[in-house]
């Protein structure tokens, strides 16, 4: 009962925050050290765009009565200006905004719906686009057309791909041409791995096991892979295949690591398991190649939470305060050529 | 004319410590357990709880009471059931059992049965009547799983047990008639975080004197 009662107290914290008083100084206390941090992944969008069954998914996360009329908090947290707050709130100097085309499952945010969010703040969000893979036969040329139209925009750092999301195999090479656009724009792709909690998404190891991207990783060394969750299985919620992602990042040197969502209250409810990653890839000696993302906004307060508790796990994983600068903040920036971010007194 | 104000004061406070002030609808709504042969209602407003509970006093403390919780007007909780107080002096504890129904849309759907129990409990202090609620509730729903095309795969039974809570104080205004103001702290789908509520009530009864 402790641990509930801290939670909710969490959770109210924000938004008493929020009315108490303005936003605290960007940036994070961690052993002594103030550090500033960039959000990696963030999702704005639209409701109406969600599938019904993955509706009832994030409701039920909601903390109630939010659940019950979810559609004015995802209103409340998915817009560019909405996804501001939350950064505030949680001390954050900057975020990457995802566009998502996974029509059948997470749902849909354009990439021009990114690139309209992000005009809440030019000096604070950036965006990652994306691309429907769907009918790929017919549409691919069509499809990477609008990619790299959109990849032209400055405002847009790199691809997001969730190959679970998007039903398409991970080691498939039929949409490798995906990655000759990452070369040709110099941008890094991000991917989803590891099992995703939401209906309908494709659950075998073609779909999910970072393994299956081996064969992409090693014919693009020019592109840098971020391997999304680190191959964590959502449905059962253990570490699932971050040895392999873990693994990837030891032996190729473009290989990135998100440990995104994994750690978060719903996903790892005895909180045991992102700090159990962390130190995995710390032993394994590439803690340099880790890169901070929440997968928020989720719910009012998430942005802010999910820092706090990579920052415990960090601390539980002894990283260091340079390591933890790298992580937090200073790999987003030269990964995606944003600015450097300095932490606020 | 601080005097006269102290004076009143302490006046309508020994006035309503009398014994037979403790029937009063705002203590019996929210300390629980109606005088005998009173006929008491409640109803409050809030974030996101919105309640109307009416009840009615037997011999001994019993009290059958009759309520349908609302939040945010998308979850609607209607039940009877019936309270007995235990200790009633100046402290007044009264237990309340419940059945009756969850009922929930889209979309998280949940349709069910639900029974709940809970303890009531406070204290006259002059006109206030500072209570506290503590309450365990358990409601079942078939869960579907359904196929793209519709088709039912399987129905699943799932029980969500709620912990209920309100700490608040009510304020007599007249013989007949009292309001109050208090914290909802339901905690509803357990483990995940609930935000606690805020509520404005008003209670009345009749039949006092029968
Ligand atoms: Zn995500």
């Amino acid at each position: 009962m402790h641990t509930h009662g801290v939670s909710m107290v969490r959770t109210i914290l924000p938004f008493a925050f929020l009315i108490a008083c303005g936003p605290p100084p960007k940036g994070v206390d961690y052993r002594g050290t103030r550090l500033a941090v960039v959000d990696m992944h963030l999702h704005p969008g639209d409701w109406q765009q969600v599938p019904e069954s993955t509706q009832g998914y994030l409701a039920s996360r909601f903390p109630f009565p939010f659940g019950l009329r979810p559609e004015q908090v995802a209103e409340g947290v998915l817009t560019g200006e909405a996804i501001l707050d939350q950064l505030d709130d949680a001390a954050v100097s900057a975020a990457i905004l995802f566009a998502v085309y996974a029509p059948r499952t997470v749902g849909v945010a354009t990439n021009e719906l990114v690139l309209r969010e992000r005009r809440a703040d030019t000096s604070r969000l950036w965006g990652l686009a994306s691309l429907p893979v769907d009918r790929w036969d017919e549409s691919s040329e069509a499809a990477l057309a609008a990619l790299s139209e959109a990849l032209d925009n400055p405002g847009m750092v790199g691809i997001k791909l969730a190959h679970a999301h998007m039903h398409f195999r991970m080691d498939d090479p039929a949409y490798f041409s995906i990655y000759d656009m990452a070369v040709a724009h110099d941008a890094p792709v991000y991917l989803h791995t590891g099992t995703s909690p939401f209906p309908g998404t494709r659950t075998e190891p073609e779909y999910t096991d970072p393994a299956y991207l081996e064969a992409a990783i090693a014919t693009h060394p020019r592109v840098q892979f971020i391997l999304g969750h680190m191959g964590y299985d959502f449905i059962d919620q253990r570490p699932g295949d971050a040895d392999t992602a873990i693994d990837l990042a030891v032996r190729y040197d473009n290989v990135w690591l998100e440990p995104s969502a994994l750690g978060s209250r719903g996903s790892d409810p005895t909180g045991t398991n992102l700090p159990l990653v962390l130190k995995k890839a710390k032993t394994a000696g590439v803690e340099a190649r880790l890169i901070y993302g929440s997968d928020g906004p989720q719910s009012p307060g998430f942005a802010a939470d999910y820092l706090e508790r990579t920052l415990t796990a960090l601390e539980a994983a002894d990283y260091s305060v340079e390591e933890a600068q790298l992580i937090l903040a200073d790999n987003a920036s030269s990964l995606f050529g944003i600015p450097t971010f300095k932490a606020e007194k | 004319m601080a005097t006269w104000l102290l004076l009143t004061l302490a006046a309508a406070a020994a006035d309503f410590q009398d014994q037979d002030k403790q029937g009063h609808p705002t203590r019996a709504v929210l300390l629980g357990g109606s005088g005998e042969a009173h006929w008491n209602a409640g109803a409050s407003v809030g974030s996101p709880w919105t309640t109307v509970t009416v009840q009615r006093g037997l011999r001994g403390g019993w009290t059958p009471l009759a309520e349908v919780q609302a939040a945010s007007f998308a979850r609607w909780q209607p039940a009877v059931g019936v309270g007995k107080r235990w200790i009633d002096r100046r402290w007044r504890l009264t237990g309340e059992g419940t059945v009756g129904w969850t009922l929930q849309g889209d979309p998280i759907p949940f349709r069910g049965p639900a029974a709940e129990l809970r303890v009531k409990g406070g204290r006259a202090v002059g006109r206030f009547a500072p209570y506290l609620h503590l309450g365990m509730r358990s409601s079942r729903t078939e869960d579907r799983v359904e196929t793209v095309s519709g088709d039912i795969l399987r129905e699943e039974a799932r029980w969500e047990t709620t912990l209920t809570g309100a700490l608040g104080t009510g304020f007599l205004l007249t013989d007949r008639v009292g309001i109050d103001i208090g914290l909802d702290l339901p905690w509803v789908h357990m483990p995940n975080p609930s935000i606690p509520g805020m509520h404005i009530g008003v209670q009345t009864g009749w039949g006092r004197n029968q």
